[in-house]
Order: structure tokens, then sequence, then C-alpha cells
């Protein structure tokens, strides 16, 4: 089963990157292509308000995908981007069979409590529904803490 | 570096992902250069705590020991030759409790577990124990899965 397409979902949080730099050495490693996927949430509130809301997430958005995949492709990979609307872990999902990812490579916040239940449960719910692998990766830093 | 890989975990429950999970482990360890192990937990955690001094009684543990120290062997037999090392440790206990908890035995760096098929709408014990240890391991977690194409 080789590993040729990787998505990566990213929140542009520390442990996103982390698992961005982890997604570009095992690339490199399997010579494989990256995608990177950013999902806007939907925040609930009026329509006009939302309007400028959106557009001014989407052009921020924009650049963060845009200065890693410059990483990518830096680093010799071949590397695209994708921007979605919608609840992160159903669009990862999605995604990953829409674009025939054989691998998902996302962080996870670590964290439990209720900030776990907030946050973390991102990456239990690609893991439970994804059509592929998934590699959640973990900041050494973190379990240091931990 | 975060692509530091020297020692991968692979909890497994003896069922086909839990096979692909062991493949993938040691096809990474070759290429990083890292030891293996491969643990399986009897899981004791499905006997009520009442039951548990009959169930002593009733059921010789060391025999399932055995079986499934015989079953690791049997499954580990085809990667001899990859030139990996590979260390099989069998426990009981509550899967993902012990599977966390051997990762730091080990310093595992990666842990690969096999998830149940969402194809297949068949859970195997290692499915619901994958969302666990993605929870609460120490490093970082590869769930792997046949594709959904192959399910045929």
């Amino acid at each position: 089963m080789p590993t040729s397409h990787i998505l990566v979902p990213t929140d542009f949080s520390t442990h996103a990157d982390h698992a961005l730099d982890y997604a570009l050495a095992l690339a490199k490693e399997l010579r494989a292509r990256i995608t990177l996927l950013h999902v806007i949430y939907r925040p609930p509130m009026g329509e006009a308000s939302l309007l400028t809301y959106l557009a001014e997430v989407e052009a921020e958005a924009r650049q963060a995908l845009e200065r890693r995949v410059q990483r990518l492709r830096e680093a010799g990979l071949q590397g695209t981007y994708i921007m979605v609307h919608g609840v992160p872990w159903q669009e990862i999902v999605e995604t990953a069979g829409v674009q025939k990812a054989d691998l998902i490579v996302m962080g996870t916040h670590g964290r439990t409590g209720v900030l776990h239940a907030l946050l973390g449960s991102v990456a239990e719910k690609v893991v439970r529904h994804a059509p592929c692998p998934v590699l959640v990766t973990r900041a050494p830093a973190q379990s240091a803490a931990a | 570096m975060p692509m530091s890989l020297s020692s991968i975990l692979v909890p497994v429950d003896f069922s086909p992902n839990a096979s692909l999970a062991l493949e993938q482990a040691v096809d990474l360890a070759q290429k990083y250069g890292a030891k293996v192990t491969v643990v399986y937990v009897i899981p004791q955690a499905i006997f009520h705590p009442d039951w548990a001094v009959e169930m002593e009684d009733a059921i010789d543990l060391g025999d399932i020991v055995e079986e499934a120290h015989r079953a690791l062997t049997t499954m580990v037999a085809p990667y001899q030759q990859t030139g990996v090392s590979i260390t099989e440790k069998v426990l009981a206990g509550g899967p993902y409790v012990e599977i966390v908890r051997v990762a730091d035995q080990v310093s595992a760096d990666l842990i690969v577990i096999g998830a149940h098929g969402t194809s297949q709408r068949q859970p195997t014990l290692m499915g619901s124990v994958a969302e666990k240890v993605v929870r609460q391991a120490p490093c970082s977690v590869l769930t792997v899965r046949r594709a959904r194409q192959d399910a045929v």
C-alpha cells in the first residue's frame, strides 16, 4: 500500500505546524505529495457581519496556507492547498475521500478536560471516520510536560 | 527533527488491521532504523471486578498468555528476515492503559495501531482502543486501516 498523497489539515496552530513538519519529512522519505487543508468554521452570526468576517478570515487563511505551501516547495515537494467551509472533522474526512488521500497527518492539542473536549476531539473524530490511515502527531515538548 | 524514529510500538489484537499495522510499522522501522515492540494486552477490563476471583479460578491465565505468545510469534515470523529488531510482549489489563504504559516504558516515539474500518461495520476491539490511545498517548499515533477500495 504505497503512500503517495498526504492530506495535512491545519488550523495554523503550533501543533498543526508540528504535524506539517512530520508530514514533510515523511513525504520526502515516501516521495509523496502533500495537500494542506484548512476548514473555515462558520460561526453563528448575522448574514451581513458574517460576510465581512468570512472575507477577512479567508484572506488571512489563504496567506497562511500559501506560506506553508511555499515551505513544501522549498523542500522540493509537490504541495497544494484546499480551503473549505464547514465543520472541521467532517470536511477533513470528506476531503480525504474526494482527494483520495492515502494518509492524513494532523496534530493534536493533547489537552485533557474541558479544553480537550473542545479542541482535541477533531483528531479523534477523524481517526474514527477517516477512509484512510491517520497519523496523529504530538509535539515532543508536550509529552515532556505531560 | 520531528522524524527521529527509534522506537515503534504496535499494539495488536490479531485482526486484519492489526496485521496491517505491523506491516507498516516494520516498513517504517526499516526506513528509519527503529526497533519494534509488539504488544498484546489480554483484556481484563471486560471482567466485572466481582467476578475477578472466580475468573482467576475458572480461567488459567497462564494458558492464555502462552497462547498469546504463540500467536504473536506467528504474526512476527514473516518479518524475521527484515533485520528489524522486534520484541514481543504479552500483558493483561485494560488495553489502552497498558498500551500507554508500555509506550512510556519503551520510550516509543510512534505507536502504529489498527483502526476499525468504517466500511466493514465491524468494529474490532482495537477500534475503540485506538481512539483512546490517540487521546492518551505520550507520542504520535498512526492509525491504519485497509483503504475502502480494497474492501471488495
